[in-house]
């Protein structure tokens, strides 16, 4: 079965990951999992994807960081923060930087 | 308010009080220099009248200036006539008293047969009294009949007639001190805020992403469909079972830190139960429930401490956590004894990522983390705050060695238990319920 859409999910922390990209794989989605900023900037420079859903706060370089480099190098791809930092500042630091939505953890 | 806006308010708040210092100085310079020339002035005049009365006393005419300045308190006075000293005493004290320069004087008479300064005395104003010159006056070759005069006073003479820009000068520094001070609560404040806000993030990302992950998996578990995937089934359930668990690690060491903190003042309260524990058997037990397997390297004869075993063995965990945590690839972890007198060190080494010289201190603050390290594993800032306050409330101390990129040492130096006040040797590793 064709995949609804390739998203690049970017989680440091191995269980969440692991139940996210297990429900999203249900939901048919295809999904690449990378567990720092690093890994995700070059997993994107690699592969085609639909949507870019990241965390945070992850090691090497930020979800900020990252987002500023995907927006850089492709305007039109859908970015979504996922993160448990529900602060004001960093939804609206998130949003300024060309993410289209910023949701936190159930 | 920004951080930038506040880094550009503390700027200028500092040129300010540099500009405003810089102006005070040089406003109270130029008005010593003021002064200065207006002493000089009057002095100049004063004795060129001393000079004018010793002429006419002599009937001489006397050349129009008599006076030289030789250095910038002391004056040659030619007369062309000889000196009488008590005269010529009677004279500048009049002369100077009535161009309201009343400051301590000592002159000399040359006597040009011996090309020196014959006659001195030291007058002061406290009473007029005369004491002997304090020191050999400079004679002058161009003159054959004068007098040497040195004001010693003249630079607080000078300063006395300042009293309004000291007073002055002084309100300026204490408001200026008042700034200052406010500036730094400021900062200070500042900081606490920042402190506080990294660590509400940090407790909310450590907190909430167990319980995301949780209440994912406990909606994958109410699924019916879970109950035909017995392999899925299986992995949800680790995944519950490692999440309520580390939720469960990470409220026991927020826990831990508030038991070992009072209130604002950051002392210690913790309430040690100490016993005799033998730090080899309690550091095996340790190595032993890690993955992957910690290294011992014990060289200490005896390693029996007065110690809390319970806090021991957190702080002990908590080190080995760090270690574990920041070593990114293939970690080597020892643990090791060693005796130095009658002290035991025992410590926690690491090949992991390191820590900067710089923040050796301040690792054991409250809520303070690496900022290079932010990024590498998550925290609350509290672990290494708690084995602080454990280790100062046994009264041991604690050291850390380390270089960026090569690992870290984390050593506890402790005096040995004696045999004569060795209780009981405690039980394997026991929490209090």
């Amino acid at each position: 079965m064709t995949p609804k859409a390739a998203i690049l999910y970017v989680e440091d922390d191995i269980n969440l990951s692991f139940v996210t990209k297990d429900n999203l794989e249900l939901a048919q989605f295809a999904v690449t999992h990378c567990l720092t900023g690093p890994d995700a900037w070059a997993a994107f420079r690699r592969e085609p994807f639909d949507v870019c859903v990241l965390d945070v706060m992850l090691p090497g370089f930020d979800g900020f960081t990252l987002a500023e480099k995907i927006r850089a190098d492709n305007p039109a791809i859908p970015i979504l923060f996922l993160s448990a930092r529900a602060d004001k500042t960093d939804r609206l630091h998130g949003l300024r930087l060309g993410a289209d939505d910023y949701l936190t953890k159930p | 308010m920004s951080r930038r806006l506040i880094s550009v308010l503390v700027l200028l708040s500092v040129l300010s009080i540099i500009g405003i210092l810089t102006v005070q100085i040089v406003w109270v310079r130029n008005a010593y220099t003021l002064r200065e020339r207006q002493f000089r002035q009057t002095a100049f005049i004063a004795l060129q009248e001393v000079a004018g009365r010793v002429a006419t006393l002599n009937h001489i005419v006397l050349n129009r200036y008599a006076v030289t300045q030789l250095a910038s308190d002391y004056f040659i006075v030619n007369t062309d006539s000889p000196i009488d000293p008590v005269t010529l005493e009677h004279y500048i004290q009049t002369s100077l008293r009535a161009h309201n320069l009343i400051t301590d004087f000592e002159y000399g008479i040359y006597d040009c047969e011996n090309n020196r300064m014959v006659y001195g005395a030291y007058v002061s104003t406290q009473g007029g009294q005369q004491t002997p010159a304090q020191r050999m006056l400079p004679t002058f070759s161009r003159y054959t009949y004068y007098f040497g005069i040195r004001f010693p006073g003249q630079a607080s003479f000078i300063s006395e007639q300042l009293d309004g820009w000291i007073l002055s000068s002084g309100v300026v520094l204490i408001v200026v001190a008042f700034f200052g001070y406010t500036l730094l609560i400021v900062l200070r404040q500042r900081r606490l805020t920042e402190v506080q806000r990294d660590f509400i993030n940090s407790i909310t990302h450590e907190l909430q992403t167990p319980v995301s992950t949780l209440c994912i998996a406990a909606d994958v578990l109410r699924s019916e469909a879970i109950l035909t995937q017995p392999e899925r089934l299986r992995q949800y359930a680790r995944v519950i079972h490692e999440e309520s668990r580390r939720l469960q690690q990470q409220i026991r060491n927020v826990l831990l830190v508030a038991s070992a903190t009072h209130g604002r003042t950051e002392q210690t309260r913790l309430a040690l139960s100490p016993t005799g524990v033998d730090l080899h058997t309690l550091l095996t037990e340790i190595a032993g429930t890690f993955q992957p397997p910690i290294t011992t390297d014990f060289r200490a004869t005896s390693a029996v401490i007065r110690a809390d075993r319970y806090h021991l063995t957190n702080v002990l965990r908590n080190l080995v956590d760090n270690a574990l945590k920041y070593t990114l690839t293939d970690p080597h972890i020892t643990l090791s004894t060693r005796t130095e007198g009658d002290r035991l060190i025992w410590s926690v080494q690491d090949n992991g990522i390191g820590i900067a010289p710089a923040h050796h201190k301040r690792i054991f603050r409250q809520f303070y983390r690496v900022p290079a390290h932010e990024s590498t594993a998550h925290g609350f800032g509290l672990g290494l705050y708690y084995v602080h306050q454990v280790v100062r409330a046994h009264g041991w101390s604690i050291r850390v060695t380390s270089t960026p990129g090569q690992g870290s040492c984390f050593s506890v130096g402790c005096p040995l238990d004696t045999p004569a006040i060795l209780p009981k040797i405690d039980a394997p590793i026991g929490h209090p319920s």
